[in-house]
């Protein structure tokens, strides 16, 4: 046996310049990584921010499910659709047949916990950035503005939920903060991203800003939140900084408010700005959801949450409120088309209709539909509110005749404080119907059980005050996270 | 380097064919005038048998001749002469003359399995010398069948090798050797193609290849280290032979047919049906304006046909095989249709006596013309009261009263959706004999690949049978293009030395070091509302088309790495009985992070061939009996990069104003610890042959557990998503496999041979992270159906038991049950007694993986004539017929039994429920029975040898072959035979399914 040592010699040396590069196994990143983001302020906080945003387009946010657990639970509204179509659990969320694994509620609370992930990721990626303090601020404070409202939407589902405050970067962080906490300290967190928000925010936007709130959707925000804590004193004067900026009115045609003319009119506070060109990026499925259940040219979507016959009835003969709500079956539209009378459904929602001619269109499932969070209008219903509540009956009509005057009705005279209550109730109805406030605003008076229950539906006071907790959250949390009362 | 090397060989071979060929006559047939004396004889097989067309040259010469039908032959030659007899499937023999006049010579098969060369990772050895376990499979009976892919004929060949195939052109089927190996991580085998590895061996033409050998434990596969969890799969394509020249020639023409198609409810039954379960006239007379059954619309009889051409050889130092293949496959679907050319170049060339260079050039385009499987699922719905085409040439849709999910016709005609590509696989490899025993190899491999398409659905519209539009339609044309690119290069550098100490002890070492890297980028381009187009194929991107708001995506491709390697491995074996063989594989991988991107992967094995022992030889019965044993690890690493790296997700788009903002965002969590998988692998097997090996047979007992697999571990959604994905969980599979084969041949006119095999797996998970299970498979009305979790097999049924049928409201009202339930409605068990019917409730009832699978295969040989036939066998497994639990809310159809049987309070079943609109829950009434028989595939041929009157064809096969004609099954579905996801196969839903074809091949050689 010998070996030939300069063969051993040739063969160790290729072998070693193949072995030798020490970086060879480094695989430089592909896409971008968190610190060029965080590098580059200029394009970084804008793709950051614009992130969170994005979330609002989702399907399990503002969509399906949404419109099931905001607005087919109401009287306002009835599952519509054909009768045989269950719309997944929409026909449970109608009759208030509901459980904790209908997959709506799931959908929501997925969908607002991601908004708040995304809106904690953004929060400490804009402190970790080298931006002038002015810039910063701004970003953050919109941060925390869209943190507060994702939260909001969770609150007035679920009562208290998990506070998430921060991010969390494991799994055992993760399982640390499932746990809900109390509803006031979720009121206290959301007042105080919004207080904090409102200091930071701008007074106006620019049209190039269009979508993102100011210093006034912060407060007209924060109006609604004093407004459902009963803290009638702060509610009022947020509402009065709105009004006495008198940067907003409302437009002179009701029905203008959910038209693509009137996106970011004078009556806007805040509002989602959804994009129907191409490539178009809108709220997924929510005009189709809602669209006429027709076929071929008549068919705009599946027909759910159409207006009830108690909507319907409640409107005051000549209230132009009416034609700016409820789609009519069989009647020639605003943009002259003429709709099939032969639809499986009497109304439709007319303030999620986009009209293919007159507007912009060109994706029904990515509509152009902006969705109005906050309008001027539904600020005269809080100054009215609160102002009732604080004695002022006066103050109160004065406010609800501005409304009522737009809509083409004589104003109401002079009341009690209980009866005012009440007419401003119902003002509240048809001002703000199908507009996802109806459920909530019920049950934040009280009177849900009682209005529910005329209508026929198994509302049970005291369990359905709140939503049950999706069955799935409990499960993955180990039971950690509990449910509601009576579920 | 290599391109000139190419360019010169290329030119070579171009010279010899063009100008020379009859440099290449059949060598034995031109007499020589140098003539001595006439030799005479008979050739005879082991038993006696005389054997006709033995070919008898005398060496160093082209002098020659062939045997008789009885055997005999006479050549003259001169004294000194060498004679050398040989006949494929046997042993040649080479004979002196001398002063000999008549010779006797007998011929001894070659198809002793002592000898038996195998294929290993980074060589070949004998494969009585290896303590693993592996089968070998021969071309040609992968190319005796109409696949595309080679793996798809393994099914029931190979014991331990589970196969499912689709009936989808083009597609490749799921490979399982010895269970399913992970939850998220890879579990196809690691194929590795003349030594180079791969993941995808669609671009290998079968009658390319010269045997395929399937490595299933650790001991043989631990050589891969990281990659051979799933066993490993060596392909070896065909050199140059080294003593004829010839040309072979194969095709193939066939049909493929849907079998075992559903009955479904014609429009009488369909009306009635709905009509009940709306409790309202949904479908009245005047909705029904024709009759469609939609299976009989979408598919057809397909044609299915395969040519092969090659050419191999040898001249001087020169060793060549070319050859070039089409392969059509059309699908049952209508317009549905696979395509492939193959060309590969595979040469040899000896330098020197110890050094030779070799390179081989495989390059395959492909043009597949795709259809929505779902079409399957939208015909089974679809409502069979319209007409698929108006009489107007328009496609036709339901009433708008009806509304039902369209027209699957329409769908099929509209989707226009191609994909074709180019694959170049390329090897580049010198070997050094440095001195005896002792060499060096390196080579390098290089793959490219293009991938091609485009989807477009045009404008259309339905109309119903009135001409108003129907509910179907597209009006929003999108025209999306994709161009992928896959670069890949791997650099292996071997040494072997082979050495003897004393007599009784062998050594053979082999250490190498391998680099390798696979890199590449998907694009796409999408726009909206485009016109149709004249020429999808000749369109050009106009990349400044504002107008269609295109978009333009650039990905790196999902499994790009950079991987290193060394590995060494001792061959060791004492006095021809005793064997140590040992491995060891040292792995990193670019897609873990740094701190655990390193690991070893050893192996060992042991045997002892008891057959070589002295006191065995007096028993004559054996040929051989071996007794081995492995243990190792071997790790799993497939998983897409990045994932240890917490990274923002891109395109989460939004306006801000009018201005468009690609968001990015962190949007979950990562572990930055994570690591591959790692297997222990424990076999413990014998071989034995016996009586000449008329009987053969290999059993073998195997454990493999995967600890720290893949698992997302999911929690709670409270804003960081809803899963971790990290190494928490154990996948255990165990078995018992088998294989046993008789072959006897009678006489010259007579052989029979019988294969039988089958496989016990047994799969478990355990210890899956905080104990949550993962659900899958979605239903698509909601609910998902199978579930992966501790003490369960992977991706097992979890369903609702049911127990009967409601009779009345009485009972409904008595007994727990879910909304809206009424008489005719399953009786959902409340299994936890809680009064409520929810996910508690649920329960395991089998899974998808077979206990059992078997294969069986008879062949005879009479005459000039063979047959063959193979039968598979799958048992003990469950398949969820979702199809039959599609229909809710629309006017779906049903199957004609569904409808026919369905409870009425007339016809009180206390099995089949009432009509209904409701969406079914997943219930045991949908899971039936996976087990089946079926003949995979019967062959008659007929075979000449030496057709003289066309003077130069050596061999000519005709013949004619059914694959899949008969399944025995007591599934009610289309197909119990269902690849997907490990964690959710078996529910039939999107499922193309396997067709059955019949053909005719012809095989000649020249």
């Amino acid at each position: 046996m010998k070996f030939n040592f300069k063969y051993i010699a040739i063969i160790t040396s290729i072998i070693t310049i193949t072995a030798c590069s020490k970086n060879f196994l480094e695989e430089p990143p592909r896409t971008v990584t968190i610190k060029d983001l965080i590098d580059n302020p200029a394009t970084g906080a804008d793709r950051i921010l614009g992130a969170v945003y994005n979330k609002m387009f989702d399907w399990n946010i503002h969509s399906f499910a949404w419109i099931g657990v905001s607005s087919i639970t109401s009287d306002e509204a009835d599952k519509g659709s054909t009768p045989g179509d269950g719309g997944t659990d929409k026909i449970e969320l109608d009759g208030w047949l509901i459980s904790p694994s209908n997959l709506s509620f799931n959908d929501v609370w997925e969908g607002n916990f991601d908004g708040i992930g995304r809106s904690n990721y953004a929060i400490q990626f804009f402190n970790q950035m080298d931006m002038a303090e002015a810039t910063k601020n701004r970003y953050v404070g919109e941060a925390k503005f869209l943190r507060a409202y994702f939260y909001w939407n969770l609150l007035r589902c679920y009562g208290g939920v998990p506070k998430i405050d921060k991010v969390l970067a494991s799994q055992a962080d993760i399982e640390a903060y499932s746990v809900r906490a109390p509803a006031s300290e979720i009121y206290a967190f959301i007042e105080s991203d919004l207080t904090d928000a409102m200091a930071k925010l701008p007074m106006t936007v620019t049209s190039k800003e269009y979508g993102r709130p100011t210093k006034f959707s912060a407060q007209a925000f924060l109006a609604k939140l004093y407004l459902y804590q009963k803290n009638w004193g702060l509610s009022k004067s947020m509402v009065d900084g709105i009004i006495n900026s008198n940067q907003y009115d409302l437009l002179p045609e009701y029905a203008d408010i959910w038209r693509e003319k009137g996106e970011f009119g004078k009556e806007s506070i805040w509002e989602i700005n959804a994009i129907g060109t191409n490539p178009p990026i809108g709220i997924t499925g929510y005009t189709e959801v809602q669209g006429m259940r027709g076929s071929g040219l008549d068919d705009y979507g599946w027909g759910f949450n159409v207006p009830s016959q108690d909507l319907i009835n409640a409107y005051e003969p000549g209230d132009k409120r009416k034609e700016g709500t409820v789609l009519e079956r069989g009647k020639v539209l605003w943009d002259g088309y003429q709709s099939n009378p032969n639809l499986p459904n009497p109304y439709y929602n007319y303030k999620a209709y986009v009209s293919k001619t007159a507007e912009t269109y060109f994706d029904r499932g990515q509509s152009n539909k902006n969705l109005r969070i906050f309008k001027y209008g539904e600020m005269l219903l809080i100054k009215a509110e609160v102002e009732n509540e604080l004695g002022d009956t006066t103050a109160a009509k004065v406010a609800i005749n501005k409304l009522r005057a737009r809509a083409g009705l004589g104003p109401i005279i002079a009341e009690s404080k209980d009866k005012m209550r009440e007419k401003i109730y119902h003002e509240r109805l048809v001002e703000m119907a199908m507009e996802h406030d109806r459920t909530f605003d019920l049950r934040r008076t009280g009177r849900a059980g009682e209005v529910l229950r005329k209508q026929g539906k198994a509302y049970v006071d005291g369990k359905h005050d709140l939503f049950p907790i999706p069955q799935r959250q409990i499960d993955l949390s180990g039971g950690k996270i509990t449910q509601n009362p009576n579920y | 380097m290599k391109i000139i090397f190419t360019i010169i060989l290329s030119i070579t071979f171009y010279n010899l064919f063009a100008s020379n060929t009859t440099n290449f006559p059949p060598p034995y047939f031109i007499s020589h005038s140098n003539i001595d004396k006439t030799v005479t004889g008979i050739v005879t097989d082991e038993n006696g048998a005389p054997l006709e067309f033995v070919s008898i040259g005398v060496k160093g010469t082209n002098n020659g001749t062939y045997s008789d039908e009885s055997g005999k032959f006479s050549i003259s030659v001169p004294d000194n002469a060498i004679l050398v007899f040989s006949y494929v499937g046997y042993e040649s023999v080479e004979i002196s003359v001398n002063n000999q006049n008549n010779l006797n010579i007998k011929m001894v098969s070659n198809v002793k399995l002592l000898d038996q060369v195998v294929v290993i990772g980074y060589g070949t050895a004998k494969r009585i010398d290896l303590t693993g376990s592996s089968n070998k499979i021969k071309g040609a009976e992968l190319a005796a069948v109409p696949y595309l892919t080679a793996t798809q004929s393994l099914q029931g060949k190979a014991a331990g090798v589970q196969i499912t195939n689709s009936g989808a052109p083009g597609s490749a089927p799921n490979v399982r050797i010895r269970g399913t190996g992970s939850i998220l991580g890879g579990v196809d085998p690691l194929y590795v193609v003349d030594g180079i590895i791969t993941d995808d061996i669609r671009n290998i033409n079968a009658s390319d290849i010269v045997s395929m050998d399937i490595l299933k434990d650790a001991s043989s596969t631990a050589i891969y280290g990281a990659r051979a969890a799933n066993g490993v799969i060596l392909i070896t394509t065909k050199s140059g032979s080294s003593d004829k020249f010839s040309v072979n020639y194969n095709t193939q023409l066939g049909m493929r047919l849907l079998t075992n198609s559903v009955k479904m409810a014609e429009p009488g039954y369909y009306a009635l049906y709905s009509n009940e379960a709306a409790d309202f006239p949904a479908v009245t007379l005047k909705d029904i304006t024709g009759s469609t059954s939609w299976y009989n619309q979408i598919t057809r009889p397909a044609l299915f046909q395969n040519h092969n051409l090659s050419v191999t050889g040898k001249v001087n130092k020169y060793k060549f095989y070319v050859s070039a293949g089409y392969v059509q496959e059309n699908g049952i679907l209508i317009d549905n249709n696979y395509s492939r050319i193959n060309i590969r170049l595979n040469h040899e060339y000896a330098i020197t006596s110890k050094f030779t260079i070799g390179n081989t050039l495989a390059a395959s385009r492909y043009v597949s013309n795709n259809k929505p499987y779902s079409l399957f699922t939208s015909s089974y719905i679809a409502a069979p009261i319209f007409n698929a085409v108006n009489p107007d040439g328009t496609y036709g849709s339901t009433s708008n009263v009806v509304n039902n999910v369209g027209n699957p016709y329409a769908t099929l005609k509209t989707t226009n959706d191609r994909s074709y590509g180019n694959r170049y696989q390329s090897t580049f490899w010198g070997e050094y004999k440095i001195l005896k025993g002792l060499s060096f190899k390196s080579q390098i491999g290089v793959n490219l690949e293009h991938n091609n398409g485009w989807v477009y659905i045009p404008e259309y519209y339905t109309y119903q049978a009135d001409k108003t539009l129907g509910g179907q339609k597209n009006e929003i044309p999108d025209l999306t293009f994709m161009r992928d690119t896959i670069y890949q290069w791997v650099w292996d550098n071997v040494i072997n030395y082979e050495f003897n100490i004393g007599k009784a002890q062998n050594f053979k070492v082999a250490v190498g070091h391998t680099a390798e890297r696979r890199d590449g980028w998907k694009n796409r381009s999408v726009l909206n509302n485009y016109p149709t187009p004249n020429n999808l194929d000749n369109f050009r991107l106009n990349l400044a088309d504002t107008i269609h708001g295109q978009q333009n995506f650039r990905d790196p491709i999902d499994n790009y790495f950079r991987r290193e390697s060394f590995f060494a491995r001792l061959n060791y074996k004492l006095q021809d009985k005793y064997l140590l063989n040992a491995t060891f594989r040292r792995d990193a991988n670019s897609n873990f992070p740094a701190s655990n991107r390193w690991g070893n992967f050893p192996s060992i094995g042991i045997g002892w061939i008891a057959s070589n022992e002295s006191f065995m030889k007096n028993i004559k019965a054996f040929d051989e009996l071996k007794i081995r044993a492995s243990y190792g690890l071997v790790g799993n690493d497939v998983i897409r990069p990045g994932q240890f790296d917490l990274r923002p997700t891109q395109r989460l788009f939004t306006y801000f104003g009018t201005d468009r903002v690609d968001g990015a965002i962190v949007t979950g969590i990562v572990d930055p610890n994570l690591k591959w998988e790692v297997v222990k692998e424990f076999d413990l097997g014998v071989e034995f042959s016996l009586w000449n090996n008329m009987i053969s047979g290999e059993i073998d007992y195997y454990n493999k557990s995967a600890s720290d697999a893949l698992y997302t571990i999911p929690y709670a959604s409270i804003g960081f998503g809803n899963s971790l994905l990290t190494n928490a969980a154990t996948v255990k599979n165990s078995g018992i496999e088998a294989a046993l084969s008789w072959n006897h041949r009678y006489n010259k006119n007579l052989s029979q041979t019988v294969k039988f095999n089958f496989t016990l797996n047994q799969n478990k998970v355990t210890d899956v992270g905080l104990g949550r299970a993962l659900n899958f498979g979605s239903l698509g009305n909601g609910w998902t159906a199978t579930q992966t979790l501790s003490g369960q097999p992977i991706g097992s049924f979890w369903v609702f038991k049911t127990d009967g049928i409601f009779q009345s409201d009485e009972e409904i009202k008595n007994y727990p049950h879910v909304i809206n339930t009424k008489p005719g409605d399953f009786k959902i068990v409340d299994v936890n007694g809680d009064k409520i019917i929810d996910n508690l409730d649920r329960g395991f009832v089998g899974s998808y993986l077979p206990k059992f699978y078997t294969g069986l295969s008879y062949g005879l040989v009479w005459k000039k004539f063979d047959f063959n036939i193979d039968l598979f066998g799958n048992f003990g497994n469950k398949v969820y017929n979702a199809k039959k639990g599609l229909r809710f809310g629309s006017n779906y159809n049903v199957e004609y039994a569904v409808a026919a049987n369905r409870w009425t309070p007339q016809n009180k079943s206390n099995i089949n429920p009432r009509a209904s609109n409701v969406t079914p829950y997943p219930i045991d009434y949908f899971i039936e029975s996976g087990t089946f028989i079926r003949v995979n595939n019967i062959t008659v041929g007929y075979n000449m040898e030496k057709i003289k009157f066309l003077g130069s064809i050596d061999k000519l096969r005709v013949y004619a072959s059914a694959q899949n004609p008969f399944i025995y099954t007591p599934y009610t579905g289309f197909t119990p035979e269902l690849p997907g996801n490990q964690n959710e196969a078996g529910i039939e839903l999107n499922i193309y399914p396997v067709s059955a074809t019949f053909l005719i091949g012809l095989n000649a050689q020249f």
